[in-house]
């Protein structure tokens, strides 16, 4: 029988759209309203979305300290697609002004306003005029010539175009460039821990964490550290990253993202020598790593010898299998095999054969060929869950895991999976 | 345009038709749902619908069209979609829904199926946002499939239950327990589309003396329908909750459609009262009354009914009761002391939020997460999608008899973990 995933789709194109983008970079900024003109159904997805990101906060025993931003939409109907919806646009706008007062409107276009042609742009011009509120326009219209992150780059490029104003920078202030969970996940809490060791201070986190009124003031930073993990995010937030050192002269760090322990080691060393505090840097790395041994040396007698095989059905733009590889070896464990699942194909296939050869000599097998070698294994780490209740799985987070706080939820993962008795198979989520 | 359309999304629970199309298809066994739209649409649709039912992705798949398809059509797609279907599934049928903007190009699916000479047939609907929510698009998949509908003989005890699905929270238990209280009642439930009846059943539906619409915003639409084309009467009674609103419930069924079994329900109803009356004496004796200071309850209009009379009616103590409805209803809730309705009266439900002391919330976890954000104390109750911080995997129903005793029971535990908590965390003085 065949390896079967839980996801059965070969990804054809994007499977995001730009108004969520539009949102989550609004997300959190005080003063800000989102509108999307769409069907009132995106609205609810993107506050669905929301909620489910608040929740997992919970799940991880932290929660938001602030206030969402209110989204609205254009609640566009039947008839809209008919005679268009730009009326109901302009009542929107009007609405959010009145009723939030607010000092910045985002406007998404949904799939649906694309369709029906409404010059969105237009309308934005005119209630901007009537208004003297700036608003911010998403140009791609849902998933129609544009996906998540051209929403967010859509925002960061007019808050910086219209917003940002050069300054003076501020020894010692940090400006975070990324998403990641926002300022309450995992990924900040790390790099603000690594960052107030060096005694920074990161004071926001941008786009969607900082308040409109503070916007003109962020070219202040005089440091910027992008959050960056793996896939084409990365791309924007270099980008960005370049446009504000030569726009507004901020100094930002190499990009180098503390995903997994060896590139976590690179992180601090490129901080400390961008500081010029290599002593300091090789402190810090040696009070993790004595914590990240400590947390080893705890859970050895369980994991060492023990075999696991590497499943991967994501491409390279998502997932790096090194981080993975290096995990492995340090709970002193065999990889015995890696698979790579039948839902990855063409280009992204080869580009993941290709790294993994590079980062092991473990066999590169095809979902078929690998169904003995996950079966005969200790454990499976996977980035697709299977649809096979014999084999212990831990699923390998989307979101990054960083510094040595995330290599040791990682590895603790591995650990707990492989205390699990007998046959008990299953997944396990880190 | 009135301000009510523009307010804040923080309110809304309620999907797009996209996902109430596809919770009706997927309510039918033997059935495949082709979402033809982006993967956006249809994975939202999907992780919604598996809230209630796991691995749905091999009968529910999407086509990806990308956006060239806008000028071009969506045909390459579609066969490249139907073609997947036949390599990973067997499906007796298949539903294409086109997702909002797709709905727009006019693409003639039944021809392009036709052509493709497929060993199952396919039926085609527009399901995006532009045709509502989840109880547009639910309903809209019912009309869809009473057209296939032909009349037939009429069966003098037969009763189709119209507006159940398994695809809100409970509703597989709550489907189960209608099913088993009607026919306790001496009635035969030829069919309840949607809510787990074969395909043959649901055609066999016109058969029905009456049909018994449970949530008019799902059913009631279809139910018109059917009295129209096949002269079948309906009467829409909305959900029983609690002990007595169960048998008033049964006894305006039995008023419609006379039942030989009225008495033996009646008698269980009594018994198992009875048994709750006592166990409840007991735990006011030593905890106190079942009293929350204010009761907020966030459901569809025929929960919001039938919960708010059962809560005040029959469970719990309160100053006040307060109803959002979900869904717009012309309905009459005798208990609530105030009802608002979500997407008309957004700025009052928004400024309840703000005036909430603390008290039992019987909502979502969607507005649990308000109250979290807001910072506001509540005893939470969940009896609806989403449930993100519960789980749920018994069997028990939150309507009916066996509902009112598992609600009820929640109730007291809810207040109890309130009770308890400061002597768990160490804060009691």
């Amino acid at each position: 029988m065949a390896l079967k995933t839980k996801w059965l789709l070969t990804k054809k194109e994007s499977c995001s759209c730009v108004m969520p983008g539009v949102y989550r970079a609004l997300a959190f900024c005080e003063g800000a309203v989102v509108i999307f003109h769409s069907p009132k159904g995106c609205a609810q997805i993107a506050s669905t979305m929301d909620a489910g990101s608040q929740f997992r906060m919970f799940g991880e025993g932290r929660r938001e300290q602030l206030p969402a931003s209110p989204l609205l939409s254009s609640h566009l109907r039947e008839k809209d697609c008919i005679f268009g919806g730009t009326d109901r646009l302009r009542g929107v706008l009007r609405y959010a002004a009145e009723t939030y007062h607010p000092k910045c409107i985002a406007v998404a276009t949904s799939c649906m306003a694309g369709v029906i042609g409404d010059d969105v742009e237009a309308v934005c011009e005119e209630a901007e005029a009537e208004l003297g509120i700036p608003i911010l326009l998403s140009p791609a219209a849902g998933f129609l010539g544009g996906a998540y992150e051209d929403g967010v780059r859509a925002m960061m490029d007019q808050i910086i175009r219209r917003f940002f104003r050069p300054q003076e920078h501020v020894p010692g202030r940090v400006l975070l460039l990324g998403d990641q969970m926002g300022p309450w996940g995992q990924y900040t809490i790390e790099v603000k821990d690594m960052l107030a060791w060096f005694g920074l201070d990161a004071k926001w986190q941008f786009p969607g964490y900082v308040p409109v009124r503070e916007w003109e003031a962020i070219p202040s930073a005089s440091l910027g550290v992008i959050l960056g993990s793996v896939g084409q995010a990365n791309g924007l937030l270099e980008e960005t990253a370049a446009r504000l050192a030569k726009e507004f002269g901020i100094s930002f760090l190499p990009p180098v993202y503390p995903i997994g322990w060896e590139n976590t080691r690179r992180f601090i060393r490129t901080l400390a020598a961008h500081l010029g505090r290599e002593a300091d840097g090789e402190a810090l790395l040696q009070s993790k790593e004595k914590e990240l041994d400590d947390f080893v040396g705890s859970v050895l007698p369980v994991t060492e010898g023990k075999s696991a095989v590497l499943g991967i059905g994501r491409s390279l733009l998502r997932y790096d299998p090194a981080d993975t590889v290096q995990s492995i070896r340090r709970l002193r464990m065999k990889l015995s095999a890696v698979v790579l699942y039948d839902n990855l194909t063409g280009d992204d296939r080869s580009a993941m054969a290709k790294a993994v050869r590079a980062v092991t000599a473990a066999p590169v097998l095809s979902a078929d060929e690998g169904r003995e070698a996950i079966r005969s294994s200790d454990i499976l780490l996977t980035t697709d869950e299977l649809l096979d209740p014999g084999t212990k799985q831990l699923f390998l987070p989307m979101v990054a895991l960083i510094g040595a706080s995330g290599e040791i939820s990682l590895l603790r993962g591995i650990y707990r999976l492989l205390c699990r008795y007998g046959e008990k198979g299953g997944i396990a989520y880190v | 345009m009135s301000k009510a359309e523009w307010e804040a999304a923080c309110h809304h629970t309620d999907t797009c038709a996209l996902t109430g199309a596809a919770a009706f298809f997927m309510g039918v066994p033997k059935s495949h749902v082709l979402v033809n739209g982006p993967l956006w649409c249809y994975f939202y649709a999907l992780r919604y619908l598996e809230n209630a039912a796991g691995y749905l992705s091999s009968h529910m798949t999407c086509t990806q069209p990308s956006g060239t398809a806008i000028v071009y059509g969506t045909e390459e797609d579609l066969l490249r979609g139907f073609d997947a279907i036949r390599k990973m599934d067997a499906p007796e049928r298949v539903f294409v829904e086109n997702n909002c903007s797709i709905s727009m190009i006019g693409d003639d699916i039944a021809g392009i199926a036709a052509r493709a000479d497929l060993p199952w047939p396919v039926y085609a609907m527009d399901s995006g946002g532009v045709k509502g929510g989840f109880a547009g698009g639910w309903s809209q998949a019912l009309l869809r499939i009473v057209a296939e509908m032909k009349p037939q003989k009429t069966r003098s005890r037969a009763v189709n239950v119209l507006g159940v699905t398994p695809f809100l929270l409970k509703g597989r238990e709550d489907a189960a327990e209608l099913k088993r209280l009607l026919e306790a009642a001496g009635y035969e439930v030829l069919s309840m589309p949607g809510a787990g009846s074969s395909w043959e059943d649901i055609l066999r539906a016109p058969a029905a003396a009456l049909n018994l619409v449970v949530r008019d915003e799902l059913g009631l639409a279809a139910a018109k329908q059917m009295e129209k084309d096949f002269g079948v009467p309906y009467l829409s009674v909305g959900l029983p909750y609690g002990m007595k609103g169960t048998e008033r419930w049964l006894s305006r069924m039995a008023e419609a459609l006379p039942c030989s079994g009225l008495p033996a329900v009646k008698e269980e109803i009594e018994r198992r009262n009875t048994y709750m009356r006592h166990l409840a004496m007991d735990m006011e004796s030593l905890w106190g009354p079942l009293w929350f200071d204010r009761i907020l309850i966030a459901a569809l209009p025929s929960e919001a009914a039938g919960l708010a009379e059962a809560v005040r009616g029959e469970w719990a103590d309160t100053e006040r009761l307060m109803v959002h409805l979900q869904h717009r209803a012309d309905i009459s809730i005798p208990a609530a002391d105030e009802v608002l309705t979500v997407g008309a009266d957004d700025a009052a439900i928004g400024a309840a939020y703000d005036a909430w002391q603390g008290g039992l919330l019987l909502a979502s976890a969607h507005e649990e997460s308000r109250f979290i954000r807001l910072g506001k104390p509540f005893t939470p109750c969940i009896i609806a999608y989403p449930a993100t911080d519960r789980m749920f995997l018994t069997d028990l129903p939150f309507c009916g008899v066996r509902g009112a005793e598992y609600l009820y029971e929640r109730l007291w535990n809810a207040k109890l973990l309130e009770q308890m908590k400061p002597f768990r965390s160490g804060e009691e003085k």
